[in-house]
């Protein structure tokens, strides 16, 4: 591990945060910088593809940003420390800011000098948060769950994530899709740990009211409308209580949906099956002497166009 | 330790960190020897392989477990049962000036402080079982090993073989424990020899089992260094030679540890803690056939005269076991020889399962018994399933991965390659199947017909390919089971099978070894063959691609029994004769 620098790569971090231009050529991060200091979020992301982009940048500040990450989110945030303006609009002191007051007068007496916070880690004094967001555009490749080495300990690395995380965990697992696993072995699996705000996301998501009406709408999007059928279709998916999202895993797998369409076409004998298992999500066979009840725990969903 | 001959039987770790400061004194870069070795494992290569160290080194099980050192090399067979992923460890740091390295142990000899000089390097982990169904004549012996350790008073122990299975009289067989415990082990404990016991005195077998494994078979972490992934597969059976480690003193809530060994390997070692399941950092590990599990070779190459001898005297023995049924002997033969050489596709070839019939509630536990001791005796991994309503409502066929554990819980399908299995189906009555027992016979179908094994890890079934010899009893016709060879089952008369040692022993050498026999066909006879099968076929018309398949293999199987490579006009003539009289039989 080569030595870093740190002052020097703060000088940088310091210039790209004031200089980067948006499309309108206005420094995009000093904009960012201001909401965070009128306190209108807390999580400053930073793009890759920012630093790819910006002239001003080598490659090897780039890369060694890849390759340690979490030394540089540091960096970064010591930077933004440096750079965060003066709050441009009046705000209530959140729970934060009354916590640093009180933990400043509590100190002790004989503590004199400037900063009266001077003995607490920064990430405490901070009310912000840094994230550097991986690329999106290909430019940085994935890396496939068995890719992923020692070497690449506390570096950048995008990784293919489950399609649904649960609600009320902070940490999924995911596994290596099966046509990734070599032949002869198993699926590897890692867990991922969610972070600060990443947590808060996710437990705003549960609590939010209108998460039925946003996941309905989701669902199929280039159809328009038809919000009730896409109401009926989330159900199906989520379902029952077993099916509910465990530990943040994919339930979806495990069981089927069965799309029938011409239903009142369908003979009534056949039809009267379908009730079983739309019913009690069972199927009653008998063939050669040997009768056996079946679980069928479908999702049914059948349609038919309307008697008038 | 300058110029002085590496202990590698007794101090494996010196002979690896002398190894590495001799490669740093020459000038090597530390992080050049990630995923490397840097001299370590060529030495061993040669101890063991070159100098003949190898007859040396004990072999791990759960009765040497008792007075095997740790930190000394030793050796381990077993099938990988499960993949644990990866675990970083310290591979090369920096003591103060000088290089160490963490390579092939768990616990850093000198203390490792968290500096910029660290390199993270990677092991495997796998864990390891004995191979189930592993007859105890298959098992290799430390009986030397243990002559030679400092027990002063104790002398080979000449344990009587009270079993009446085998007339085999190994003797000092102090790693046999079977399926009936370790009355060996118990004698062990009583001659307490060695005065640096690691192991605690009073453990009895049960503690340093991992859960799912039957009472006197020891598994084992092995971990594997600077290897290819594609070398090591599930469910094959390895050789492991490397440094055995094992923490008597663990204290399980203890959280001694630098992250770098705890952190990444999650859940995972918290049930397989050092003071249960033993771990082997591996030098060098082989890949293990059937052949290797023979106890000694009376012949190294299948010289065609006595090939043919022990064919005859092995069909007598088949057929006095059979009830003098000869034909059953003869397909039996060719039976177990079957091994799946290739596939195709979905078709795994060269597969020759058996399904003996008109086996009746009474005779079946007759010869039921007696054909599973003979195979005992004959063949190194084999198990008898009784399948009944409520074994296949109830049993666990597949593997599954438990994902609070991070475990592959093994079912009993998970079976290394040329196992053996008998499926006795006359116990089976009508009844009910419920979900479970449905699941489970298309499992047993799939596996019969495929050869593969549908593993269960949740979001998705991955198949495992198998390569078992499939042998099933049953009344009627198997609907659960559907062989390759149907046949029924004409017994005689009820003979006892009496065996020399040496015959079994050439018995075992046979089957073993001449199921992986090249084979050909040359051009005349594949002619030849063509037209017998369109004939056969212009005969009757049920006749489809599966019978000609079979056909084939039998050929194969036919000359492979004879010890050729080449299949005879003579053997094929053979193969027809007695598909003709199995269809006889048939009507």
């Amino acid at each position: 591990m080569k030595d870093i620098d740190f002052s020097a790569e703060k000088e940088l971090a310091k210039d790209f945060l004031s200089n980067f231009p948006d499309s309108n050529g206005e420094p995009k991060y000093m904009r960012i910088l201001q909401q965070v200091a009128n306190r209108k979020f807390r999580a400053i992301e930073i793009d890759i593809e920012d630093l790819f982009s910006y002239a001003e940048l080598d490659e090897e500040f780039r890369n060694r940003v890849q390759e340690n990450t979490r030394r540089y989110i540091g960096i970064f945030a010591d930077a933004i420390d440096e750079l965060m303006p003066e709050p441009t609009e009046a705000f209530t002191d959140d729970d934060h800011d009354i916590l640093m007051t009180q933990r400043s007068d509590d100190g002790p007496e004989n503590m004199d000098g400037p900063d009266p916070h001077q003995k607490m880690p920064p990430e405490i004094k901070r009310y912000f948060e840094v994230y550097i967001r991986a690329s999106s555009s290909g430019k940085v490749k994935p890396y496939a769950i068995r890719e992923v080495k020692a070497s690449h300990i506390g570096q950048l690395v995008a990784v293919y994530t489950c399609e649904e995380c649960g609600f009320e965990i902070y940490q999924a697992k995911i596994q290596e899709l099966s046509e990734d696993v070599p032949k002869g072995h198993i699926p590897r699996t890692m867990t991922v740990h969610f972070r600060g705000d990443e947590e808060e996301q996710v437990a705003r998501l549960a609590e939010d009211g209108n998460i039925y009406e946003k996941l309905a709408r989701s669902l199929a999007p280039e159809i328009y409308g038809h919000e009730d059928i896409k109401k009926a279709l989330l159900l199906l998916l989520v379902g029952a209580p077993h099916r509910k999202l465990k530990d943040g895993m994919k339930v979806l797998a495990d069981m089927g949906i069965c799309a029938i369409d011409e239903f009142d076409k369908m003979d009534e004998l056949d039809r009267t099956a379908i009730h079983e298992v739309m019913e009690q999500q069972t199927v009653s066979i008998a063939k050669a002497g040997i009768t056996t009840s079946l679980n069928a725990r479908t999702a049914v969903l059948a349609a038919a166009n309307p008697a008038w | 330790m300058v110029g002085v001959a590496y202990d590698c039987l007794a101090n494996p770790l010196g002979a690896v960190r002398s190894t590495f400061e001799k490669a740093i004194a020459s000038g090597s870069d530390p992080a050049s020897f990630d995923g490397r070795d840097w001299g370590a494992v060529d030495l061993f290569r040669n101890f063991l392989y070159d100098d003949g160290g190898l007859s040396q080194v004990p072999i791990l099980n759960s009765a040497s477990i008792r007075w095997v050192q740790p930190n000394t090399l030793v050796r381990f067979r077993g099938m990988i049962q499960d993949m644990l992923g990866n675990e970083f460890y310290v591979g090369a740091y920096k003591d103060g000036s000088v290089w160490r390295t963490n390579k092939f142990t768990d616990v850093p000899q000198f203390p490792v402080d968290s500096t910029p000089d660290m390199r993270l390097w990677e092991r495997r982990m796998l864990y390891c079982t004995p191979v189930p169904g592993q007859n105890s004549w298959a098992e290799s012996s430390n009986a030397v090993m243990y002559a030679s350790m400092e027990s002063g008073t104790q002398q080979k122990e000449k344990r009587p073989r009270v079993d009446a299975e085998a007339t085999d009289n190994m003797d000092y067989d102090v790693s046999d424990n079977g399926i009936e415990g370790s009355p060996s082990t118990k004698k062990l404990k009583e001659n307490g020899h060695s005065t640096q016991q690691s192991i605690t005195e009073g453990t009895s077998s049960g503690m340093i089992m991992a859960p799912d494994v039957n009472s006197g078979s020891l598994p084992c972490l092995i971990k594997i260094y600077d290897c290819l992934e594609s070398d090591l597969k599930l469910n094959e059976v390895f050789e492991f030679v490397g440094v055995f480690t094992f923490d008597s003193e663990f204290k399980e809530d203890k959280d001694e540890s630098d992250d770098f060994t705890n952190g990444f390997s999650e859940d995972v070692l918290v049930h397989l803690p050092p003071n249960k399941v033993p771990r082997l950092h591996c030098f060098i590990h082989r890949k293990l056939a059937v052949h290797d599990f023979l106890p000694c070779s009376p012949t190294n190459e299948p010289k065609p005269n006595l090939v043919k001898e022990i064919r005859e005297a092995l069909l007598r023995h088949l057929t006095a076991v059979l009830g003098n049924d000869g034909i059953a002997a003869n397909f039996m033969l060719l039976h177990l020889l079957s091994m799946v050489y290739s596939r195709a596709g979905t078709v795994a070839v060269g597969k020759l399962s058996l399904n003996l019939t008109c086996l009746s509630r009474e005779s079946a536990p007759v010869f039921g018994t007696q054909l599973g001791l003979a195979l005992k005796n004959l063949l190194p991994f084999t198990q008898c399933i009784s399948l009944t309503v409520d074994y296949l409502n109830t049993a666990s066929l597949a593997p599954r991965k438990d994902y609070e554990t991070s475990r592959l819980i093994t079912g009993a399908l998970q079976l290394a390659e040329g196992s053996h299995v008998i499926f006795d189906e006359t116990r089976l009555e009508a009844g009910i199947l419920n979900s479970v027992g449905v699941e489970n016979a298309r499992l047993l179908k799939t596996l019969i017909e495929l050869q593969k094994v549908e593993y269960d890890f949740k979001f998705y079934k991955l198949d495992m390919p198998a390569d078992i010899q499939m042998l099933v009893l049953s009344e009627g016709k198997s609907n659960i089971l559907p062989a390759d060879v149907v046949l029924p089952f004409h017994p005689s008369s009820v003979a006892s099978a009496e065996v020399t040692t040496e015959a079994l022993e050439a018995w075992r050498w046979y089957l073993a070894t001449l199921r992986s026999l090249p084979h050909s066909i040359d051009s005349e006879l594949q002619k030849v063959i063509e037209n017998d099968l369109v004939a056969a076929r212009q005969e009757d018309r049920t006749l489809g691609t599966q019978d000609f398949s079979r056909l084939l293999t039998m050929g194969r199987l036919m000359s492979m029994s004879f010890g050729e490579t080449s299949l005879s006009l003579e053997h094929w003539q053979m193969v027809k004769e007695l598909e003709r009289l199995r269809r006889e039989r048939l009507k």
